[in-house]
């Protein structure tokens, strides 16, 4: 299978411009420049690309969205703030192909009509940041990003906007209410970025590397891209793999490829032969499947769905036969406390008490009426949020009781942690 | 226009009405914590989620638009359902300290529990809730308990939309988010109060109220403030005399306890400046005017009613008779109401002389609650604080008093020294405002050259010292009546409490007078306002039943003034 995205990934100098001209870099915006926007959208909606921030939205239509003639400037976000547990993938696209995602945001500034885009990038990218400006700079001295792109009479400004480590920052509208300067709280929606986004201007957030496939595309055509993948998902994914498996790290794989193929071949199976128990397949917001589903599935879009779960943001955790259910989704709920930004009620009420009552029932303090207190609660703040964030708390929730209410009941029961979930 | 369905009844609502606000013309109210009619849309309590037909999720009413056809049901039991279970979460980490809150018995929370809660609930352990600020002072006026809070981020809004202060946030994340002010800092200007009303919780509170009454043991009178020109609505929260009897010693009747805005979109929205919200102390002053005086060998003696009538009716009729009617004049006022002021311009007619002097009042110095780099007589706002401090100008203009009262411009002064007037009536207390030492003696010495000087003032004054007869008249909560206000909107007071001692109100004091020299009776303020709209044609056709709770404006202030009209009630507020 060709790589799109890793494929030369192991030239370190690919950071440099001329090493990624070298593999025929920027022949990709060079084409969209002499498209039609229109052109280079079709090309897109052809490929079947779909958003691999998380949701999974169809690129080209979500670019049609944008409102029309309104006089006001468009504006193209890429979002690098990634930040959900178990994602580590547009980071490596940073440190390591950062000219690829250049290519990427002016190709989409064409395709969109956007004179300036903004890279919102987490803050603790510190050296993803240093290496991204290096390699801006690098565009604008030759000519790639400025005014006059390639004498097409185009112009395109781009700047690096580093985040202060807020994972809500990640969630579209609240980057946009970061970039503008203000407190990171998502938006209520409608309106919609599309409509109105970034300082009241039509705005396209686009995860990185969504942006990142745009040079492959325009080069190869759509329908180059479709072929890969199966037809609801099509091209590549960058999965990144942790838990406990031997090699974890980030495998670009036709989507559709099976998920046991990801665990055994690209990592090496489960470490100190233990069996598998769970895998969360999406990032840490989705409902996890137990061994079982794993057997079969598939990573992609329709799959997961079938199978009641998401692919998310290709964040694939693993978990083997020692893994403490319990004790691992008092991890995720943590997060999910500490990550809400406490706007809407059911999120920033409901996120606490779960994890106060996860830490009970963890800590063999549980009571009986718990377990249907966090079903209850998960209720609560599953749809009823302005962003998701609280369904991604909720998610695991419903997915870990259904799936192994048995560890939940022996913790309450015996005061305790029958595991031995030391990793080391 | 759009149709839609609520709870099986159809509504019409322009495009853009938000679901919350059509069902409320439909007669149905959406709970509701963080939606204010007259601030941007937040969203976030999600109490208003309602169930839209073929929409898999329910949807918050407040930020949804409305649509042709759309079918919404508030009441399923799923939603039900849903609302409780928002409900709970916004008690989980309330302190649910009642018995010492001041909101507790107008506590939107406390509604909220016997209307879609009453569960039994799962996190009754206080240990376990989070533990925030609870007695924070931000500034003089009013406190903040951080954990009654329940994040509406109503006064956030406020703050950033009505007043453009942003005095207010959010502070740090998640459950730890609390309200506050930038390093703590008070907060400043002149419409603080109104976060307490905007709060639906006992979360912002007056340091001015706390404390002093259950709120279940005060009556909401309607009313105007009497501060500006404004004219904005209010309520008089009043023991009544004669009410519950309960705890009279700390709690008298017969008292004002506070003063709360009513709405109106076209005067005041749903906000009062603090000025106007402490005016209501000037009821319970220590000085006010509890009988009629007349001056005597040694100083101003307390005498009855009759006696003042009688002695002030004849003197009047001899002065005129002997020196002619112009050697009698009157003063109306801008402090008084149209009814008053037409009473003394009648009786004033009555005797033969047409008076067209009025005062103002131009208050100097400061004002309880009042933020402010010059007098309050002079300062004026963008919202609602006007320049002219009192209620009825353009009232008292156009019952027939053209002329404003100055030392020597509306030349009653003069003609006082020059002996040409020799009998003055005065309503209120001209000279009040004349701070200048020397202008204030000469006039002064110019009064005391009158045979008869009546003062009728609920306030003594150095005037009313020197005056033949003080007649205790009475404040705005003691009397009926209407003012205009700068608008040309004539908006009714009403009595909340019974007069001060013997004082009586303005109107009756007048009527015995008017009864006296033409034999017409009046037993009420409404009576005298049907004898005005019938005589002063500025007032034609108008009576209380049409003033009603919005007031009627002027017409010939029509033209000038293009805010008649209603406005509906979640419409943007621009004064
Ligand atoms: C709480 C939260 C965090 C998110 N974090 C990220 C993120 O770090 N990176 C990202 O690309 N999308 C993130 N998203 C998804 C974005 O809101 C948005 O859907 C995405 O950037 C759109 O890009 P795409 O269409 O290219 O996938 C997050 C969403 C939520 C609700
Ligand atoms: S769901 Fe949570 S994180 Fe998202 S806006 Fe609401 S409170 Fe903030
Ligand atoms: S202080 Fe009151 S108005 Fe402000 S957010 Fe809290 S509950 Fe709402
Ligand atoms: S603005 Fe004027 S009328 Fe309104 S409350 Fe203040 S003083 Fe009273
Ligand atoms: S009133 Fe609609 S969300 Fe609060």
């Amino acid at each position: 299978m060709e790589k799109i995205l890793t494929k030369h990934m192991d030239d370190l100098n690919l950071s440099q411009i001329e090493t990624y001209r070298f593999y025929g870099g920027y022949e990709g915006l060079r084409k969209a420049l002499s498209m039609k926007p229109d052109e280079i959208i079709e090309e897109v909606k052809k490929s079947g690309l779909r958003g691999r921030g998380g949701a999974g939205f169809p690129t080209g239509m979500k670019w049609t969205f944008l409102a029309k003639n309104t006089g006001k400037p468009i504006y193209l976000c890429c979002n690098a703030d990634e930040s959900e547990p178990g994602t580590f993938k547009d980071r490596l696209i940073i440190e390591r192909n950062p000219h690829q995602l250049i290519e990427g945001i002016a190709i989409a500034c064409c395709a969109i009509g956007a004179h300036t885009a903004y890279i919102y990038i987490r803050g603790e990218f510190f050296h993803g940041a240093r290496v991204l400006q290096k390699a801006l700079d690098e565009a604008y001295a030759s000519g790639f990003l400025g005014k006059d792109i390639l004498k097409s009479g185009f112009d395109l400004h781009v700047f690096l906007h580093r985040g202060m480590g807020a994972y809500i920052c990640g969630e579209e509208t609240a980057l946009i209410q970061s970039l503008e300067g203000k407190k990171g709280f998502p938006r209520l929606k409608p309106p919609f970025p599309a409509v109105v986004g970034l300082f009241n201007c039509p705005t396209i957030v686009n995860n990185v590397e969504t942006l990142a496939n745009l040079p492959y595309i325009v080069l190869n055509g759509g329908a180059k891209y479709a072929q890969f993948g199966t037809p609801k998902s099509s091209g590549t994914r960058l999965f990144s793999l942790s838990g406990h498996v031997h090699r974890p790290g980030v495998y670009e794989l036709e989507m559709g490829t099976p998920l046991m193929d990801l665990i055994e071949k690209e990592g090496g199976g489960i470490l100190k032969g233990r069996k598998l128990k769970a895998v969360i397949p999406g990032g840490s917001s989705v409902p996890v499947l137990t061994e079982m589903e794993v057997r079969n599935i598939r990573l992609d879009f329709e799959s997961m769905q079938n199978a009641g779960t998401m692919l998310g943001s290709g964040g694939v955790i693993v978990m083997d036969e020692a893994t403490c259910m319990v004790h691992a989704l008092r991890v995720l709920a943590r997060f999910y406390k500490e990550e809400s930004c406490g706007q809407c009620t059911p999120c920033r009420e409901g996120t606490g008490l779960v994890l106060q009552i996860l830490e009970r029932i963890d800590q063999g303090e549980g009571r009986l009426e718990d377990i249907d207190l966090l079903l209850r609660l998960s209720k609560y703040m599953m749809g009823t949020t302005i962003c998701p964030l609280a369904d991604a708390d909720a998610m695991p929730i419903q997915s870990f009781i259904a799936k192994f209410r048995n560890e939940f009941e022996e913790h309450i029961r015996e005061h305790g942690c029958s595991y031995d979930d030391t990793h080391d | 226009m759009m149709t839609l369905t609520i709870d099986g009844k159809k509504v019409e609502v322009p495009e853009g009405t938000k679901v919350i606000e059509a069902a409320q013309k439909a007669g149905i109210t959406i709970p509701r914590f963080c939606y204010h009619p007259a601030l941007s849309i937040a969203g976030v309590c999600r109490l208003c989620t309602v169930a839209i037909e073929g929409q898999k999720k329910g949807a918050i009413s407040c930020n949804t638009p409305v649509a042709e056809g759309m079918v919404v049901y508030t009441n399923t039991p799923e939603i039900q359902e849903t609302r409780k279970g928002i409900y709970e979460l916004h008690m989980a980490n309330h302190p649910i300290d009642c018995p010492v809150c001041d909101q507790s018995g107008e506590c939107v929370l406390q509604n909220y529990y016997m209307q879609v809660g009453r569960y039994k609930s799962a996190f009754k352990n206080t240990a376990e809730k989070v533990q925030k600020r609870k007695v924070v002072h931000l500034g003089e006026k009013i406190v903040l308990d951080t954990e009654r809070c329940i994040l509406c981020d109503r006064c956030v809004r406020f703050c950033n939309e009505i007043t453009k202060n942003y005095e207010l946030n959010r502070f740090n994340r998640g459950n730890h988010t609390e309200i506050g002010t930038f390093e703590n800092r008070p907060l400043t200007g002149n419409y603080q109060e109104n976060l307490v009303d905007v709060c639906p919780v006992g979360a912002l509170l007056s340091k001015d109220f706390r404390f002093k009454v259950r709120v279940w043991w005060v009556e909401p009178v309607d009313s105007i403030c009497n501060q500006c020109s404004r004219g904005c609505n209010i309520q008089l929260h009043v023991r009544k005399k004669g009410g519950q009897v309960q705890n009279t010693v700390f709690h008298p009747t017969n008292e004002v306890y506070r003063i709360k805005p009513r709405l109106h979109a076209d005067v005041n929205s749903y906000w009062i400046c603090d000025v106007g919200r402490y005016s209501y102390k000037q009821i319970h002053t220590e000085s006010r005017l509890s009988q009629p005086l007349k001056k005597g060998p040694r100083g101003l003696q307390a005498k009855g009613w009759a006696d003042a009538f009688e002695d002030i009716a004849s003197r009047m009729r001899g002065i005129a008779q002997k020196s002619g009617p112009s050697s009698v004049a009157a003063l109306g006022s801008a402090q008084h109401t149209n009814e008053e002021n037409y009473l003394l311009w009648r009786w004033m007619k009555k005797m033969g002389t047409s008076p067209t002097v009025y005062h103002r009042a131009v208050p100097k110095g400061g004002r309880p609650g009042f933020h402010g780099d010059v007098d309050w007589g002079e300062f004026e706002d963008n919202l609602l604080i006007q320049k002219d401090k009192n209620p009825n100008t353009r009232g008292v203009q156009a019952v027939g008093f053209h002329k404003e009262f100055t030392l020597d411009g509306a030349g009653l002064l003069p003609a006082i020294e020059r002996g040409e007037i020799k009998a003055l009536y005065c309503l209120g207390d001209p000279l009040r405002d004349l701070q200048n030492k020397e202008t204030f003696l000469s006039a002064l010495s110019a009064m005391e050259r009158l045979e008869l000087l009546v003062v009728q003032d609920a306030y003594p004054s150095d005037l009313a010292s020197r005056a033949t007869w003080v007649l205790p008249g009475v404040t705005f909560a003691e009397k009926e009546g209407t003012f205009t206000n700068f608008q040309g909107r004539v908006q009714r007071i009403r009595k909340a409490i019974e007069p001060l001692g013997e004082a009586k109100a303005d109107w009756e004091i007048l009527s015995e007078f008017v009864k006296r020299f033409e034999g017409g009776e009046f037993s009420s303020a409404e009576g005298i306002f049907e004898a005005l709209a019938q005589e002063i044609p500025a007032f034609h056709g108008m009576t209380y039943e049409m003033i009603g709770s919005k007031g009627v404006m002027l017409p010939l202030t029509q033209t000038l003034s293009p805010q008649s009209g209603e406005r509906a009630k979640g419409e943007g507020f621009n004064p």
